[in-house]
């Protein structure tokens, strides 16, 4: 008995005192990389842990100050198409439930409020001071009725900092074709298309049951856009375009196969209101760097575009399928990283039969904000190795990219529903 | 083996060529590797597939998650030959799902243009064909 009660007096303090570590660090736990760095390929001093493995479609994620993550699914499960991750001491997280019964990519979080997209429409979730949602099954409903068709449904969104929400319509086509991404077929003569899509579409932020006719076309000819984000030093919208597919299977007298997987680029563009950058008329090509006129419109891979459109402040290799940006504000990371860019590739299939590409995150230097120097290779081997990337079986499929509030970066997977953290150790 | 079944049945519409009134019902006996014609059939339908094909649903003829479905392991390639001879020649509109998977991309019909790799063939006798295992002739 007094052996028991001993031992027993002797564990509270030490109880106390753990609680206590957790409950004063519930923003900053210790954050130690997997052994193996959770499978990817990252530069020195830096590592990478699996945060979870949620088996769903994992598009865009949100990390709040109090570091809840929440993940937008493609395709609802289990009744859910929002999960919410819970912090653990040891910096990984466990599902901890879900809401939202529609599918999707849209997940930002910005003072206090969680902003989600369906294919058709935005929504509001208010967050409580523990990084909670206080209204799941009731959310705002702030955009609705927006163009959905088979292909490019994402409807990526983004705030400013003058309660505006952009969100981008994907142009449900690859070229304005008469007959979509069929041999010979011509471009449509002002695209209509670009009335309601290709484009990225303002509404305020905190508006409810806002439409086409409430919103502004801020942006137009983008094809479709799935990375996006605001950059805080020049106030700026920057978007990641998905280039245009199918060169040479829809214009074989004009682009080899060979040509077809290198064109056009994928591009990143700053966009200013009323910015036009000219899909489905021209394309970009990265070796000439010029904006050809698309042979869809009597192109031939020769004649450049003309015409008012923007060009693109970078541009990365073809079919990639840029799907995450974010411009790093953390401290965690070395110095070079502060205002630049990260994009998810979130990689290729419009190569074949040449190798595909991707299935990696890159990071874009920046400087005063536009971008500075080459871009390089931040985190590899998502796809698991060389051949898994050339083939596109890729393991795991880099989608949404999110900033935690120690600096970690964390990565969203759509195929397997791995979301990884990656952070930096080293002393800078 | 699916995608050669697929192969084989693109092939068979393309030996259809100039020679479709003289199609003809299939041998009782199974063609097998060894069959001239079978073999002649594959290699057509390999070059229909590498031109038409193969940037949507890849090489392995396995797809791309969520836009374009795979040929492998799915009944649309394994079951009903009318109606993946069908889809060949029409096209597919509407989203489809294989096992849990929505894929949603629009597929083409067989174009018409005078620049189309395909090889020209009635519809007719390509559905006979892709139905039925064996030469179009």
């Amino acid at each position: 008995m007094r052996s028991f009660s001993s031992r027993y007096l002797l564990a509270v303090p030490a109880l106390a005192g753990s609680l206590a570590l957790v409950a004063s660090r519930p923003t900053a736990p210790t954050v130690a990389p997997d052994p193996n760095n959770a499978g990817l390929k990252l530069p020195a001093g830096f590592g990478a842990l699996v945060v979870a493995e949620t088996g769903g479609k994992a598009r865009h994620l949100a990390v709040t100050p109090q570091g809840v993550i929440y993940v937008k699914l493609n395709k609802v499960k289990d009744g859910k198409g929002i999960l919410e991750l819970r912090p653990q001491a040891n910096g990984k997280a466990t599902v901890a439930g879900g809401f939202g019964n529609y599918g999707g990519t849209g997940m930002y979080e910005k003072n206090g409020y969680l902003y989600a997209s369906s294919d058709h429409a935005v929504y509001r979730y208010k967050l409580d001071a523990k990084g909670g949602v206080t209204n799941p099954s009731q959310p705002e409903l702030l955009v609705r009725g927006l163009k959905v068709g088979s292909q490019h449904e994402s409807k990526s969104i983004v705030l400013d900092n003058a309660d505006n929400l952009y969100v981008n319509i994907g142009a449900y086509a690859n070229a304005c074709q008469e007959q979509d991404r069929t041999r010979g077929s011509k471009g449509i003569p002002n695209c209509p298309i670009l009335d309601s899509a290709g484009g990225i579409w303002q509404f305020k932020a905190s508006q409810a049951n806002q439409t086409y006719k409430t919103g502004t076309r801020y942006a137009t000819g983008l094809r479709n856009v799935v990375g996006l984000d605001w950059n805080q030093q020049d106030n700026e919208l920057f978007v990641m375009q998905h280039g245009r597919d199918q060169l040479s299977d829809n214009w074989p007298e004009l682009f080899n196969e060979k040509q077809s997987a290198q064109l056009p680029a994928e591009c990143m563009y700053a966009v200013k209101k009323g910015d036009n950058a000219g899909w489905p008329y021209l394309y970009y090509d990265p070796q000439q760097k010029k904006k050809m006129l698309g042979p869809e419109y009597g192109g031939d891979g020769k004649k450049e575009a003309t015409g008012n459109y923007i060009d693109p402040a970078a541009a990365y290799p073809a079919h990639m399928a840029p799907n995450g940006l974010l411009f790093y504000t953390g401290n965690m990371f070395p110095a070079k990283y502060r205002n630049g860019a990260f994009i998810a590739f979130h990689g290729s299939w419009n190569r074949a039969p040449e190798p595909q590409a991707g299935y990696y995150v890159v990071f874009q230097p920046f400087v005063n904000g536009k971008p500075s120097g080459q871009w390089e290779v931040f985190a590899d081997n998502f796809s698991g190795s060389a051949a898994k990337t050339a083939s596109g079986r890729a393991d795991h499929r880099p989608c949404g990219l999110a900033q935690g509030p120690d600096g970690s970066l964390y990565v969203s997977d759509d195929s397997k529903g791995t979301i990884y953290r990656i952070v930096y150790n080293a002393k800078k | 083996m699916t995608i050669k079944y697929l192969v084989l049945a693109l092939g068979l519409a393309g030996g259809a060529l100039s020679l479709q009134a003289q199609h003809r019902p299939a041998p009782k006996k199974a063609a097998t590797k060894a069959d001239p014609a079978m073999a002649a059939s594959l290699t057509r339908g390999a070059v229909v597939y590498k031109n038409v094909c193969i940037t949507c649903h890849q090489a392995d003829g396995g797809g791309v998650p969520n836009m374009n479905p795979p040929l492998i392991k799915t009944t649309y390639v394994l079951g009903d030959k009318a109606r993946l001879a069908h889809i060949v020649l029409a096209g597919l509109a509407e989203p489809i799902e294989i096992n849990g998977d929505d894929y949603k991309q629009h597929m083409p019909a067989r174009p018409t243009s005078p620049t189309s790799r395909w090889p020209t063939c009635s519809p007719t006798c390509a559905i006979a064909s892709a139905t039925r295992p064996a030469p179009c002739r």
